[in-house]
């Protein structure tokens, strides 16, 4: 189910009205059923798998928490991340490895024609996401740096809770846990500012993301001879189409956990407005980054180790990191570009050199720089090949034909993201995400109906799927 | 104190809502006419298409259907002809009417296509006080948004419904053997696989009728019926016995027999049938509403089956469905987008533009035809009908591949393609009078 869909809002009314008439013990156990009945509204059979890896991950935590004996903890922890990264490496990248090495062994005429026909592997809606939440967990509990939980249900839920299930945040059992085992408090505040988090999780979603995909999909649909212009036109509104996508769904997320009683972790925090490629991690995809960096790459290294060593860790975490999007050498290639970047960025800064803040000439240079690197890594993520990526590329440096563009399109792009940037602005400029949400209440009335407007006017009715979806 | 707190926020965002819709509507209008007199300022000698309606012609740009028309038109002769866009969304006839000089005055246009109606009020007797609610615009948003609705809720109860009952998708499977196109086709391929016996005696009563001896026809209608239990047999079958019947004045025989099967537009051809009989015709309520036909002619039939009441003698059975006929949206026009029509008619020939009407996508010819109905002029207008074509088109793709939303109920506004189909259907009722 769609946050934006009849289906979903009907559910939730269900499920938030018996919520909020529950005691504690049962709101749990509501939750639990509605998470089951929400994963499986999209595919009941795969139900049992997500139940197989969270049991086995309940049961290795346990036994790890239990053990003093260095090798037993360590044994468990290993099965636990085995039967997590097997079943995600298999679902969604058993294809991809097995098509890649068949096309291999054809390139070097080991083979005459492909041995391998590929399976038809369905993707497991947020794979990703519930795998990773539970290698986290179980790698805490092994550093001690989590109790476990003592309940299977309560750990259960905190699996599969509806809002993050899908697309995240990733959370922490240190931060989520407590959460789930201990009485919330739902108030009416609390609904509120929920309400207008899922709001403009909508909006981001449905005014921006959706109209902007009308305007990127046929450009990297067509197969023939790329504009420079054009394709700069859809890298922009592939910028923010990916960016309200998954800040809309992770607003809704929060927004929904918020009214009852949640506190889910924000995960965007005005990314584009990053100056260099650190600052960008630290703001987008904040839960994933964070992930990366704690379970990947400090065990690597990190940055303790040396500069070589901190090096490669950079980059073989960014590049584990663009696997982790999709099963395609281009998210390979663009987990690579960050990689890349992350590494030139620490070789061609110093050390505790002062960074240019606020809204210096310098800083707003070194924004829009940045920024434009970013959108170009966005084309390899987009590109539905590697030979697009080259003809696209092309197209941008050698083939732009300056007067010959598509006006109506560029206003299109203008007219979409402008509520957006005019909000993020703001946000900046206050440094509070949630700074609509405080103005008086006239100017919050002025908001909404423009919102609205919108919504009813240029808002897509059948919405494309959240491009994070099929994680 | 909290109650008020909450009656003024709504009030508040509500009023700032209309505002915008005002706003929208005013920048949107006045765009569109600087399009308008720059194009058509430039072009002198190129044939001049006006088209006026509301959002389902304004909609679109590019992909709206007067940018189609355009399109089309131009594709068999280049540069020759212009199509301008004057539609103004969510107004009433009275509007437009009040515009067509100004508009005629300054295009100069030689012909004028006109889709316009769908925001008339429905209803013959509107009370005065409810014309300034529909001045307000929040409302016709509302009511667009209440139709989106209940189409998105139908959809679901007839999935469910479908669920439920383990009915098959009616899409077409690839079969073995030929694909059954007609109902006739079927029938055939029905018969030729049942028992020898009921293949007998269907066969004597096809010879009895071709004898004149329906006496011994309806017998063997009556023992054909109670032997054999395929339905699309039945369905067939059915429908020649109740011709039969007809033609023998048996009327109340006919409607037991027809309740046998689901009703469908054939029915719907035979309603005369019922209302000759005094006994059904106090069941044709029922009747009629067994044949709501989901092809837009649903609204048709109360007054079809008002005019067969007139015939019957039933006078009071005659009125009240005259009325229901005319609170119906798809088949009925209000006296005053009647008169409005007219006018138009009137405004056009009298200054030699010629007049092209359209129906609305989906909806049946017949109610706009019967607004001219009689008049000495009314072959010097052109018509098009969007029913047929439209249903058809929507039966072998999908409601959504035409449409965007359901804001008239039956019919939306216009994707690229519909916006397209719908321009197709205006160039080719058009094709004999342009150059």
């Amino acid at each position: 189910m769609l946050f934006n869909s009849l289906e979903f809002f009907l559910f939730f009314t269900v499920v938030y009205s018996l919520y909020l008439v529950f005691s504690h013990r049962w709101q749990n156990r509501l939750l639990i059923a509605a998470s089951c009945l929400f994963y499986a509204a999209w595919n009941w059979k795969f139900l049992g798998l997500m139940f197989i890896s969270i049991t086995t991950d309940y049961l290795c935590a346990r036994k790890i928490s239990r053990s003093d004996d260095p090798r037993t903890r360590k044994i468990f922890l290993i099965i636990s991340i085995a039967v997590n990264l097997s079943i995600l490496g298999f679902f969604k990248y058993f294809n991809f490895f097995a098509c890649s090495i068949d096309g291999l062994l054809r390139d070097f005429h080991w083979l005459s024609q492909g041995v391998y026909t590929p399976l038809k592997i369905i993707l497991p809606l947020g794979i990703s996401f519930y795998t990773f939440e539970a290698i986290s967990y179980v790698v805490d509990v092994y550093r001690k740096a989590a109790t476990p939980s003592k309940s299977y249900w309560d750990y259960l839920l905190f699996v599969i809770y509806f809002p993050h299930l899908i697309a995240g945040p990733i959370m922490r059992a240190k931060s989520f846990l407590p959460q789930v085992t201990q009485p919330r408090a739902v108030t009416l505040d609390g609904f509120f500012e929920g309400s207008f988090l899922f709001f403009w999780g909508v909006f981001e979603k449905v005014f921006v993301a959706d109209n902007l995909a009308k305007i990127v999909n046929p450009v990297f649909a067509s197969s023939g001879a790329y504009e420079g212009g054009q394709v700069l036109l859809a890298l922009y509104a592939f910028s923010f189409q990916i960016f309200c996508d998954f800040d809309g769904y992770s607003n809704m997320a929060r927004g929904l956990g918020k009214c009852m009683g949640f506190e889910l972790a924000v995960n965007f925090k005005l990314p584009y407005f990053a100056g260099d490629p650190r600052e960008f991690w630290q703001r987008w995809h904040i839960t994933l980054s964070t992930w990366l960096r704690d379970y990947l790459y400090i065990p690597l290294g990190g940055s303790r180790q040396g500069k070589g060593r901190m090096y490669m860790a950079l980059i073989v975490t960014m590049l584990l990191g663009g696997l982790w999007h999709g099963a395609a050498w281009t998210f390979v290639l663009w987990g690579l570009y960050h990689g890349a970047l992350l590494v030139g960025h620490r070789l061609v800064t110093r050390e505790h050199q002062m960074q240019p803040t606020g809204l210096s000439p310098l800083r707003v240079l070194k924004v829009i720089v940045f920024f434009h690197l970013v959108v170009l890594g966005w084309l390899l993520f987009r590109a539905q090949s590697i030979p697009q990526v080259g003809a696209m590329l092309k197209a941008l440096f050698v083939n732009f034909d300056l007067l010959n563009q598509d006006a109506a399109a560029w206003s299109k792009l203008v007219m979409f993201i402008s509520p957006l940037l005019a909000v993020q602005f703001w946000q900046a400029k206050s440094g509070d995400l949630l700074v609509i949400y405080r103005q008086h209440w006239m100017l919050k009335k002025l908001f909404y109906a423009l919102m609205v407007y919108l919504l009813i006017g240029w808002g897509v009715m059948k919405s494309e799927e959240f491009i994070y979806f099929q994680f | 104190m909290r109650f008020g707190r909450a009656l003024r926020s709504i009030g508040c965002f509500l009023l700032f809502l209309e505002i915008f819709f005002w706003v929208g509507s005013f920048v949107t209008q006045t765009v569109q006419s600087l399009g308008n007199s720059v194009r058509s300022s430039l072009q002198s000698d190129v044939y001049k298409i006006v088209c006026i309606g509301e959002s389902t012609t304004l909609l679109g740009g590019k992909d709206s259907y007067p940018s189609q028309l355009e399109n089309v038109l131009n594709e068999r002769k280049p540069g020759k002809f212009q199509v301008i866009n004057q539609a103004m969304a969510g107004v009433t006839t009275d509007v437009i009417l009040n515009h067509l000089p100004e508009w005629i005055n300054t295009y100069q246009p030689n012909m004028v296509v006109a889709m316009i109606g769908i925001n008339d009020p429905i209803q013959s007797q509107a009370k005065t006080h409810l014309s300034v609610l529909k001045k307000i615009k929040l409302v016709g948003v509302a009511r667009s948004l209440k139709e989106n609705l209940m189409a998105i809720f139908e959809e679901y109860r007839v999935k469910v419904w479908a669920f439920l009952k383990n009915e098959q998708k009616p899409v077409a499977e690839p079969s073995e053997g030929p694909v059954l196109e007609t109902e006739h086709e079927q029938f055939m391929a029905a018969m030729n696989v049942a028992p020898q016996p009921q293949k007998d005696t269907y066969l004597l009563t096809l010879l009895a009728e071709g004898q004149g001896r329906d006496d011994i026809a309806e017998v063997l209608f009556e023992k054909f019926l109670s032997e054999n239990t395929n339905p699309v047999i039945q369905s067939w079958v059915v429908k020649q016995y109740g011709v039969l019947l007809i033609r023998r004045k048996q009327y109340e025989k006919f409607v037991s027999v027809m309740d046998r099967i689901p009703p469908d537009s054939w029915t719907l051809e035979w309603v005369k049938g019922y209302c000759q009989s005094e006994q059904a015709m106090q069941r044709v309520a029922s009747v009629i509403d067994k044949m709501v036909v989901k092809d837009g002619r649903d609204k048709l039939i109360y007054s079809w089956a008002a005019s067969c009441f007139e015939e019957g003698g039933r006078r009071d059975l005659m009125e009240e469905y005259l009325k229901k006929s005319m609170v119906t949206e798809s088949s009925y026009y209000a006296p005053k987008t009647r008169a409005n029509y007219t006018a138009l008619k009137d405004l056009l020939l009298s200054n030699d533009i010629q007049p092209v009407f359209v129906q609305y996508p989906m909806r049946d010819i017949r109610p706009l035809l019967s607004i001219f109905e009689g008049m000495p002029d009314l072959n010097r207008i052109i018509f098009v009908d969007n029913g047929t074509s439209y249903r058809q088109a929507v039966n072998e793709k999908s409601y959504s591949d035409y449409f965007i939303d359901r804001a008239s109920g039956d019919h939306g506004h216009g994707t690229k393609l519909g916006n397209r189909f719908l321009a197709e259907n205006v160039a080719q009722a058009i094709a004999g009078v342009i150059p």
